[in-house]
């Protein structure tokens, strides 16, 4: 199994992200990812000492500098570097490990890195642009894209666009796989599904609400608090955090009221409740209508990470969808990458 | 009369990287060296001989100070290659219970937040046995791999050390220790009016806070700390709390040091208890004293055959070129640097030969498990305290058991080391005696 770590392009230095993936990427045999993420809160920028964060496109120009040095780094060791000869005590050939010296607008750095880079060689890439200049950089670099559409119709307009993005950067398209956020209720019963259903998305509990304002305001900087719960949703908001989240939010939910609308935020992805054969069918379905490549499971507040939800997703859907041929039933590959660009 | 009893620690010299790889007892060490099982059993064995902690060294470049390219580092695997020990020390941590594990992090490579947030997190993983051995950097390499064009001179970088420090200790105490409430009941996890922003604005650094986790186990992590110039002891004796010296020229240099680091913690308002120096020691132990002596005697010969492994460390510590000294000419006083001040002084009026000869310890400690207790028991008798911190060049499985199955049941019997963790936090363990 792969396992993905999220690390900021805008608080980390390249060098050492650069180093931790690729210690990571060592110690787990080359399973290992890193989801590329530019930041979007003020708040956090003020942590480490800046007044706002830089506006969204230049976090992006940032963010493609950093790739840059990063994956230079990476390359900095060629492959044959190291030669372990045992009898003439030589361990590494100085001649195939070179200094980078990368200056660009944002960031800089000679190198080497102080370590060849992990099985993997540059590790899985993924992110999850939204913007144009998000999607974007996502086509450029990543090898997994996680987006989040509520509908089948903005999925499939979603992955065509980024394929044709990555084909534009001069990448096979099936070298990214764009991943869709979906959050299954399950249960024994069709009706003990949607009852479920309601309990986590009705937005009766005044708790409820709450978190789910929390979470919205944090992403989007908006404090939601100050709007009347009932009236209609307001259509003119600016932040520099997520704009694009707010933008979908805002637009997807017009003419509703904030509650309604707090339901709908909650659920980031398409519906999907039902018993385990029904929720299977909904999947299929998407996928064949949007063409590929998977989904992000992702427990929202409410379902949160138990274990029994994992459970529900491991040991009740995953193997019907093996039953119908529709995900892996082993890992050919010993690294993460070549197992994601499998099919 | 034996001395009181005092403390074991670990250096682990050269970091996560090839440790020994083409000897005879290496096992498959050049292979095998990105795998954490070295290190993991490094620190079983230790916990198993009751060990205070173990320090992961770093530094984060590819040096080539010595002849001014990086091949003799390369090619014997010298300083380099180097993995970031906050991604070992968690496995460390997981699969031990009660030892200290220290990862060496540079304030001038880290933002304290970040450095901030990580040291928090380990020690929530490690439940209160984390320590950050801090270090300022030495070298303008590694200042060159983060931007900058030469690292900060040598009593500056102790200033931004004094002060990341502060904001770092903010940070971690941003949340009030009872913050979390885990009101089940109301719905109510943490109480947001015990979580408070730090608004700290100094020289170097301004941050916000609060730090985004609560308060660890050990609420600020065990710090240790090598400063060895005058301006390296202030900002150790401040905030040190535990102070690892290679410092040369025996017992009296031992308890000179001692006393010294001790009178400015006092002057600090600090208790001179609280700061636990350790020495630098890298004991050769055989079944018997003529052996041990004719493996000390096989190291020396090793060492002067191969001359220029000995003065990779210290091109690469001073930032100065070894290679361009005669190797039986005194080395002149004209010789300076912005890198490690105190190794230079040791090395300036000796010729690079001479410099070679002395062992990594402050002190040798050479025989048979009984007769380097009995040693170790007299030198903590004249300096007072507070143990020692074992070190090894070139670490295999096998020293290890020496050290942590011969030479530490000798101490043991002594009533010189501890035979239990009292505590379950670093912390109070270290200061227990």
């Amino acid at each position: 199994m792969g396992f993905i770590a999220t690390g900021s392009t805008s608080f980390y230095s390249p060098f050492i992200l650069a180093r931790v993936m690729a210690t990571m990427d060592h110690l787990t045999a080359g399973r290992v990812g890193w989801n590329i993420v530019t930041s979007s809160e003020d708040v956090a920028a003020q942590n480490y000492g800046m007044e706002a964060l830089p506006p969204h496109d230049e976090r992006y120009d940032r963010a493609e500098e950093f790739v840059q040095v990063v994956k230079a780094l990476w390359d900095s060791w060629e492959p044959g570097a190291i030669v372990m000869n045992r009898e003439t005590g030589h361990y590494a050939d100085h001649t195939k490990v070179h200094r980078i010296d990368y200056r660009g607008k944002y960031h800089a750095s000679r190198g080497p890195l102080n370590m060849p880079a992990g099985p993997q060689g540059h590790p899985v890439l993924c992110q999850a642009g939204g913007s144009p200049k998000g999607r974007d950089f996502a086509a450029k670099h990543a090898n997994a894209i996680v987006a989040t559409n509520p509908n089948v119709e903005k999925m499939a307009a979603y992955r065509a666009d980024i394929r044709e993005r990555a084909a534009r950067h001069g990448r096979n398209p099936d070298d990214v796989k764009v991943l869709f956020h979906a959050a299954p209720i399950i249960a024994e019963t069709t009706q003990e599904a949607q009852a479920a259903y309601h309990r986590i998305f009705g937005m009766d509990d005044p708790l409820q609400i709450e978190q789910t304002l929390a979470m919205t305001a944090a992403v989007t900087e908006i404090d939601f608090f100050r709007y009347d719960l009932d009236a209609p949703m307001p259509q003119d908001l600016k932040t520099n955090g997520h704009q694009s989240v707010l933008d979908d939010f805002m637009k997807r939910n017009e003419g509703k009221t904030l509650r309604e609308s707090l339901g709908e935020r909650l659920r980031l992805g398409p519906l999907l409740v039902g018993t385990v054969s029904e929720v299977a069918d909904q999947m299929e379905d998407i996928v064949a209508r949007t063409g590929g490549d998977g989904f992000l499971i992702r427990a929202e507040t409410g379902l949160s990470h138990t274990r029994r939800y994992i459970d529900e997703i491991c040991s009740g859907l995953a193997p019907e969808l093996r039953r119908r041929g529709l995900i892996r039933s082993d890992y050919p590959n010993p690294l993460f990458k070549d197992n994601l660009l499998q099919f | 009369m034996t001395a009181n009893p005092f403390h074991l620690a670990w250096f682990g010299a050269g970091g996560f990287g090839v440790k020994s790889w083409n000897k005879t007892w290496s096992g498959r060490g050049g292979v095998d060296w990105a795998s954490p099982q070295l290190w993991v059993d490094v620190a079983q064995a230790l916990e198993r001989a009751r060990f205070d902690y173990i320090i992961i060294e770093d530094s984060s470049y590819v040096p080539d100070a010595y002849g001014s390219n990086s091949k003799a580092y390369l090619s014997s695997a010298t300083a380099t290659p180097k993995m970031d020990p906050t991604v070992l020390a968690p496995i460390m941590a997981h699969l031990t219970s009660r030892i200290g594990i220290v990862p060496t992090l540079s304030v001038t490579e880290y933002h304290p937040y970040m450095l901030a947030r990580k040291i928090n997190t380990l020690d929530h993983m490690s439940q209160g046995r984390t320590g950050w051995n801090v270090v300022t950097s030495s070298s303008h390499r590694a200042a060159q791999n983060y931007g900058k064009d030469l690292l900060e001179e040598h009593d500056l970088r102790y200033d931004i050390a004094d002060e990341f420090f502060d904001v770092s200790c903010r940070l971690w105490e941003s949340w009030e220790p009872d913050a979390v409430t885990v009101d089940e009941q109301n719905g109510v996890w943490a109480d947001y009016e015990k979580v408070h922003t730090i608004d700290f604005e100094g020289k170097f650094f301004k941050v916000r806070g609060p730090l985004n986790a609560p308060q660890s186990p050990q609420g600020r992590p065990v710090f240790t700390q090598a400063g060895g110039s005058p301006r390296g002891k202030r900002f150790a004796a401040r905030t040190a709390n535990s102070v690892i010296s290679g410092v040369e020229g025996g017992v009296e240099a031992m308890k000179r040091f001692r006393d010294d680091i001790r009178e400015q913690a006092l002057a600090y308002g600090r208790d001179p208890n609280d700061v636990k120096v350790l020495f630098m020691a890298s004991p050769v132990v055989g079944e018997t004293d003529e052996e041990a002596q004719d493996k000390r005697k096989r190291q020396i010969a090793f060492a002067e055959a191969h001359p220029e492994i000995g003065l990779l460390h210290l091109s690469r510590h001073s930032g100065i070129d070894f290679a361009q000294f005669p190797l039986d000419e005194p080395i002149p006083d004209t010789a300076t640097t912005n890198g490690h001040q105190q190794m230079l002084a040791q090395a300036i009026g000796k010729t690079p030969r001479e410099f070679l000869r002395k062992s990594l310890s402050t002190m040798e400690f050479v025989g048979s498990p009984d007769t380097i207790a009995a040693t170790m028991d007299e030198v903590m008798q004249e300096v007072g305290g507070d143990g020692f911190l074992i070190a090894n060049f070139d670490l295999n499985r096998r020293y290890v058991s020496e050290i942590a199955d011969g030479l530490v049941p000798a101490l043991q019997r002594r009533g010189l080391t501890r035979t239990e963790y009292t505590h379950s936090h670093f912390r109070d363990n270290l200061l227990e005696f």
